[in-house]
């Protein structure tokens, strides 16, 4: 019996996503509501919900093509990438690699490197907090003796990307924040990037080779003795990753 | 007092969380779209946080697709469970509606056939639902826009059979029956008659938009006349259960929702004064 229910459903949202011409023959039909249309109202509100959360999630990509042209662009990545998960904030992952294939795009070589970066401030914006006082807890331990230095690791905090991009997309990201469009270069400009949030705030930084490789490598706690070890800015990387609450220290004893 | 909230609330979103904090407007609790703050971290829980030390609020959400065929997701349940631990809603509610199959997920809300069938898998998985968060639901009738040829039973029946055996309770959107009836041509007086009113412990109200033909639920306007209308009906029978003015599109200034509440406010008062009145009379008799 449930067979029947489930295969209901499974036709049901095969005809919402066009998929299935046959699942009207299960529906009644009236004048004013006849069954194709019925589908069709549903079909409809679907994709606009949908697009309407890839625009909220990529507001810059918006901005630069236009509303018309990235209703067009987003209706065609929901065609080949049906929406499956629980919510509608983890759809779009794959919205960077789709526009490399989307043949109207392929004048603005940029746009990939955007939907990635904007991914990213995405997973940042709703990443889990951090306690804004433990770190300034931690080394005053660590200053009073209660804690042994070689106890101590560092790790990025939870809302924190690390970013390799092709094109220098933050300037358009930034110009997004400010409201403040201007005239800029999108030429190829190897660019290596730092998005992190404090408290509701996002900021992003452009990284030295060394911060990059900082950073990179605290996407695991790491021990503070063998950082100390491994990179020659350290007391540099250190303060500014407290000063900008970009790192958090764990303290293991 | 039979419920912790009282009176209309309206529903919290992020285009009035600042003035909402800097005004503190005389609104006696907010719905919470639980979807929302289903991510770990950030803004959106800032701000409840915040909005939640002044407001009592209730959870409302579009994701649980109780009448799914496939197991409920035991991530979203977890997800909702820790918020219900963190912000101890007074009321929590989703649809009547399934949303996914393993190849899609609409992310909308789906009718089903009403049937003896539909409503035993309703009744299961509500069931499940209640024992995992060890407290009962309220589950949404909806706006439909379609009917199945093998529906044996009325929209009214198949609600009140599932919230009956589930032992949930009903959030009555006041709005969606009037849009259904309108949409498949039943009365909308006749499925309020067929409510168990000890079952309903919210209604909601919010605007249409008329289409060529049919009604199209958008949540983006002020409440009709009718619905208004309607709504009198319902506190009549139901009495007074807190009431929720809906708006999700088009969003307006918080002044104009706090005017839709007004006048929610004006009726309830208004229908709960008569139903007094005609009680102590009958009293005298």
């Amino acid at each position: 019996m449930k067979n029947d229910i489930f295969a209901l459903q499974t036709e049901f949202l095969a005809a919402v996503f066009e998929e299935d011409d046959q699942f009207s023959q299960r529906l009644n039909s009236t004048h004013n509501l006849p069954a194709a249309l019925s589908i069709k109202i549903y079909s409809g509100s679907v994709l606009a919900n949908v697009m309407k959360a890839l625009g909220e999630i990529f507001p810059v990509c918006k901005s630069l093509v236009g509303d018309a042209f990235f209703e067009a662009m987003a209706e065609s990545y929901i065609k080949s990438h049906r929406p499956t998960k629980d919510r509608l904030d983890d759809y779009g992952e794959s919205f960077s690699l789709f526009l490399p294939t989307f043949a109207p795009v392929q004048s603005l070589p940029y746009l990939p490197d955007m939907a990635t970066l904007e991914w990213q401030v995405h997973q940042v914006f709703h990443a889990k907090d951090v306690a804004p006082d433990n770190n300034a807890v931690v080394l005053q331990k660590m200053e009073s003796g209660e804690v042994d230095p070689l106890s101590i690791s560092l790790v990025n905090i939870p809302g924190l990307a690390v970013l390799s991009l092709a094109y220098p997309v933050q300037k358009l990201l930034e110009m997004y924040w400010l409201d403040d469009w201007q005239e800029v270069a999108m030429d190829l400009e190897d660019t290596q990037l730092l998005l992190w949030r404090n408290g509701v705030n996002i900021h992003s930084q452009v990284l030295t080779e060394e911060a990059y490789r900082w950073h990179s490598q605290l996407n695991k706690p790491l021990a503070l003795w063998s950082l100390q070890e491994n990179f020659e800015g350290f007391n540099d990387l250190f303060a500014t990753g407290l000063q900008q609450g970009s790192i958090e220290m764990l303290a293991t004893s | 007092m039979k419920y912790q909230i009282q009176g209309t609330g309206l529903g919290l979103r992020s285009d009035h969380y600042q003035t909402i904090l800097a005004e503190k407007p005389d609104i006696p609790w907010f719905e919470v779209m639980t979807d929302n703050y289903m991510g770990a971290g950030g803004q959106p829980h800032a701000y409840l946080e915040a909005v939640r030390q002044d407001y009592p609020i209730t959870f409302h959400g579009v994701g649980l697709s109780l009448g799914g065929g496939q197991p409920l997701s035991p991530n979203y349940l977890q997800r909702l469970k820790a918020l219900i631990n963190r912000y101890e809603p007074t009321l929590i509610s989703d649809h009547l509606s399934f949303s996914k199959s393993p190849q899609h997920n609409s992310h909308e809300l789906l009718p089903l056939p009403y049937t003896e069938q539909v409503v035993q898998h309703f009744v299961e998985r509500i069931q499940q639902v209640q024992e995992g968060l060890g407290r009962q639901i309220l589950v949404e009738n909806l706006s439909s826009y379609l009917t199945f040829k093998q529906s044996d039973m009325n929209e009214w029946d198949f609600v009140s059979e599932v919230a009956k055996r589930a032992d949930c309770g009903i959030l009555l959107d006041v709005n969606n029956i009037y849009v259904s009836a309108y949409n498949h041509g039943f009365s909308s007086e006749e499925y309020l008659d067929n409510i168990p009113a000890e079952r309903v412990q919210e209604i909601h109200l919010a605007g249409y938009e008329e289409q060529d033909g049919y009604l199209l639920d958008t949540h983006g306007a002020q409440v009709y006349p009718a619905v208004w209308q309607l709504y009198q009906k319902a506190l009549a029978k139901v009495g007074d259960v807190p009431t929720l003015i809906e708006w999700d599109t088009d969003i307006p200034n918080l002044d104009c929702l706090i005017a839709e509440k007004a006048r929610a406010d004006a009726i309830r008062q208004q229908v709960l004064e008569l139903k007094l009145t005609s009680q102590e009379v009958k009293c005298e008799e």
